[in-house]
C-alpha cells in the first residue's frame, strides 16, 4: 500500500519529511514531553501523571493517525496530525515559554503544512508549501537576529568543532554572523516569491539540513531526534525543487492530477 | 446627635486613610557586592518628586539619600536606591519619606567574618498560595535564625516575565518572608521564565556594565564567591570565557566557590541543560565543589560527579532544583548521579548555607518537615 502511495520518486521527500517528523517528535515527547505536558501541568493544574497520559496520548494519536493515513489512504487521518502539530507551539506561544515566543508558530509553519497540504491537495496549490518554507526561514531569520543564545551557542560549538579550537569567535562576531544568517533567511525565503525561487529553494536545502544536522553534533542524546524533527525544513525544499524540475506551471497540475489519482486508487 | 457621631467616624476614618502607608512594596536587591552595597527599592501608585530615604546605623548619623533611579511599569512607580560605602555586618535603619506612617525599616549588609548563612531556592512562580506557604516559612526560619542574611534565588520567580500582574503578586508575596521590620535581600539569578524580560532588571535595579545587564556577575560574600550565570543567554561564549576568568581568579584562595544558574546541568528531571557541555567541564578543572540549580520543580543533591562519574572524593555535587512554590514534579530519581548519597524527591524546600573555616555545612530545610538532610563539603582536600 505504502508502495502505491508513493507513486514517484519525487514525493520521497515529501513523505519523509511528513513521517520523520512525527516519529522524532513523538519520541521526543514520550522522552521529555512537550509543551502540552506543562501547560496541562502548569497552566491547568492537571495531576502530573494525567497530563504526561494526555501529552503522550496526543503523541499516540497522531502516530497512529499516521500510520492509518498509509494504510487506509484517506487524507482525514491527517487532520489530528494537523491540529497537534499547530497546538505544540501554540501553547508556546500562549505561554511564552519559548525564546521568541511571539513568532514561534511561523518557526515550526513548515511541519503543520506538509499535513494540511496532503488533505487539501485537490483544493490548495504547492504554493501553500511555499508560503510554509517562507514563514519557517522568516521565523528562525528573526530569532537570528534577535541572538537566540541557542544559536550562538551552534556558532560557537561549530567553529571549536569544525573551524579552529584555538582560535575561538567573539560574542559580538558571532552576533553579527547571526544577523547576517538572520537577513539571508528573509531574503531567501522572500526569493521563493520571485523567478530566483530554485535558488532559493537550492539554499534552503543545504541549510536547513547543516542546521538541522548540527544537533546531532551538539546533543549526541537527543540530537539525532532534533534532527529529525527538522527534517521538513530540508526535505520539503527538495520535494520542491523535485517538482521545479518540471517547470514551475506544469508541476501544480501534474502533481494533483497524480495525487488525486493517487487518492482515488486508495479510496 | 447621630449626624455628629457620622461625621466624627467619618472624620476619625479619613484620618486613618490619610496615615497609610504610601508604598507598596520594599525590597532589596544584592548584587556584586552584599558587604558594601545594597539596592533598595520601594514601589508606589503614586509619583513623588522628591521622595527621600533616611538610612543611619549606631555607627553613622543620617543620611538622606535621593533615589537613584525612578521607573515605571505599567500603574507603579519604582524608587530605587542605590546604597553605596555601606559598613560590613551592620545593621541599618532606614524610612522613607513619602510614607506617612514613618515606618522604620532594618536591614543587615554581608559580614565580614563567618557568622552569616545563605538560603538558597528557586522556583517561586505560577501557585502564589504555595509560594506564600514557603515565604512564611522562610520567615520562620529567618526568625529563628537571625544569622540568614539573604535568599539567593536561583530563578522562574514568575510564570511570564512581561507579566506585570505576576510580578506584582510576587513582590506581595515576598513581603511575607520579611520577620517583622527587617528586610531580607534577594540575589536574583534569571530563569528561562523570565527570559528576555526587561522587567527583571528594572524589577531588581540592575543597571551597570553589560556583564551585569546580561545578568552573570559574582556576588562576594565572606571567603565565598556565588558565581551567578545566565543559562538563558549564550553559554558557550563570553560568559564561558568570564567564567574561566573568575574561576582561575578564585582558584587557590580559599574561597568557597559557588556556580548558581537556572537550568540545571544534571537534572532530576528534564534534559541536561547547556551547561553540562561548556560549563562543568570548568567547574571540574578549577575544583569546584557545589554547584546551585533550579528549574525541574523538586529537589535534589547530587551524588559528587567528575567527569560524568561519581567520586565521593574530589566529585562536585550539584543541589538545588527549585522548589519555592512551583508545582512540583517527580523526579527521574533512578538517574545514575541521584544515587546515594544522592537523592531527588518531590519536596518544597529550601537550601540553607553556613559556611565555616574549611567546610560548608548544608541544610535542607522542608515545610512541614523541618531538617530534611545536613550535609558538610569539605574544602581542606582543596587546598
Amino acid at each position: 500500500m505504502i508502495n502505491g502511495l508513493i507513486p514517484c520518486s519525487k514525493y520521497v521527500p515529501l513523505h519523509g519529511a511528513l513521517i520523520l517528523s512525527i516519529i522524532a517528535q513523538v519520541i521526543l515527547v514520550f522522552d521529555q514531553g512537550s509543551s502540552w505536558n506543562s501547560y496541562l501541568f502548569i497552566d491547568w493544574d492537571l495531576p502530573e501523571s494525567i497530563a504526561i497520559y494526555c501529552d503522550r496520548a496526543m503523541a499516540l494519536i497522531a502516530c497512529i493517525s499516521l500510520s492509518l493515513y498509509y494504510i487506509k489512504g484517506k487524507v482525514a487521518y491527517l487532520w489530528p496530525i494537523v491540529f497537534w502539530l499547530i497546538s505544540l507551539p501554540s501553547i508556546l506561544a500562549f505561554t511564552q515559554n519559548h525564546f521568541a515566543y511571539e513568532i514561534v508558530i511561523f518557526c515550526h509553519a513548515i511541519r503543520f503544512i506538509v499535513p494540511l497540504y496532503l488533505i487539501f491537495q485537490q483544493v490548495l496549490s504547492s504554493q501553500i508549501i511555499i508560503w510554509g518554507l517562507a514563514m519557517t526561514f522568516i521565523g528562525h531569520g528573526i530569532e537570528a537576529i534577535m541572538k537566540h543564545p541557542e544559536f550562538a551557542d551552534y556558532i560557537f560549538h561549530g567553529w571549536n568543532s569544525f573551524l579552529s579550537s584555538t582560535l575561538a569567535p567573539t560574542q559580538s562576531l558571532v552576533h553579527q554572523i547571526l544577523f547576517a544568517i538572520g537577513i539571508v533567511d528573509i531574503i531567501v525565503a522572500l526569493a521563493l516569491f520571485t523567478r530566483f525561487r530554485k535558488l532559493g529553494l537550492a539554499y534552503m536545502a543545504v541549510w536547513g539540513f547543516l542546521t538541522a544536522a548540527i544537533r546531532l553534533h551538539f546533543d549526541p542524546l537527543l540530537g539525532p531526534y532534533k534532527m529529525l524533527l527538522r527534517s521538513p525544513h530540508w526535505l520539503i525544499p527538495i520535494y520542491m525543487l523535485l517538482l521545479e524540475k518540471k517547470g514551475p506551471s506544469s508541476h501544480l497540475e501534474s502533481f494533483n492530477d497524480k495525487n488525486s489519482q493517487l487518492s482515488h486508487t486508495l479510496s | 446627635m447621630t449626624k455628629i457621631l457620622s461625621f466624627l467616624i467619618l472624620f476619625l476614618s479619613f484620618g486613618v486613610e490619610a496615615a497609610s502607608q504610601n508604598y507598596n512594596h520594599i525590597y532589596m536587591t544584592w548584587l556584586r557586592s552584599p558587604q558594601t552595597r545594597s539596592i533598595l527599592t520601594f514601589t508606589s501608585k503614586t509619583l513623588f518628586n522628591a521622595p527621600i530615604l533616611e538610612l543611619t546605623s549606631e555607627a553613622d548619623e543620617v543620611q538622606k539619600i535621593s533615589p537613584q533611579n525612578n521607573h515605571k511599569i505599567e500603574d507603579t512607580y519604582f524608587y530605587q536606591y542605590t546604597l553605596n560605602h555601606l559598613t560590613p555586618g551592620t545593621t541599618y535603619q532606614f524610612r522613607w519619606h513619602p510614607d506617612e506612617t514613618q515606618k522604620i525599616f532594618i536591614f543587615k549588609t554581608a559580614p565580614k567574618g563567618l557568622d552569616y548563612k545563605l538560603l538558597l531556592g528557586g522556583d517561586s512562580r505560577s501557585y502564589p498560595k504555595t509560594r506564600r506557604k514557603i515565604n512564611r516559612y522562610i520567615k520562620k526560619l529567618i526568625s529563628e535564625d537571625p544569622e540568614i542574611v539573604a535568599l539567593v534565588h536561583g530563578g522562574d520567580f514568575i510564570g511570564s516575565g512581561n507579566n506585570w500582574r505576576q510580578w506584582r503578586s510576587w513582590l506581595n508575596d515576598l513581603m511575607l518572608m520579611y520577620p517583622g521590620n527587617r528586610i531580607i535581600p534577594i540575589v536574583p539569578t534569571r530563569g528561562n521564565h523570565e527570559k528576555r524580560s526587561t522587567y527583571f532588571n528594572e524589577i531588581f535595579g540592575i543597571r551597570g556594565d553589560a556583564n551585569l545587564l546580561k545578568n552573570f556577575y559574582v556576588s562576594q560574600f565572606h571567603q565565598l564567591r556565588m558565581i551567578n550565570l545566565n543559562t538563558d543567554y549564550s553559554a558557550a561564549g563570553e560568559q564561558k570565557l568570564w567564567l574561566e576568568s573568575k574561576l582561575k581568579e578564585f582558584q587557590n584562595k580559599n574561597l568557597f566557590v559557588i556556580p548558581n544558574y537556572h537550568r540545571p546541568a544534571f537534572p532530576a528531571v528534564k534534559s541536561p541543560s547547556k551547561a553540562r557541555q561548556f560549563w562543568v567541564p570548568l567547574f571540574e578543572k578549577y575544583g569546584v565543589r557545589l554547584v546551585v540549580e533550579s528549574d525541574g520543580h523538586t529537589l535534589k543533591r547530587t551524588a559528587p560527579i567528575l567527569n560524568n562519574k561519581i567520586n565521593l572524593k574530589k566529585g562536585i555535587t550539584y543541589i538545588g532544583e527549585g522548589g519555592l512554590g512551583v508545582k512540583l514534579r517527580t523526579p527521574r530519581a533512578s538517574r545514575w548521579y541521584l544515587t546515594s548519597p544522592g537523592y531527588a524527591y518531590a519536596r518544597y524546600h529550601v537550601f540553607k548555607l553556613s559556611p565555616k573555616a574549611k567546610q560548608l555545612d548544608i541544610k535542607v530545610l522542608v515545610p512541614d518537615e523541618g531538617e530534611f538532610d545536613n550535609f558538610i563539603i569539605n574544602y581542606e582536600e582543596n587546598s
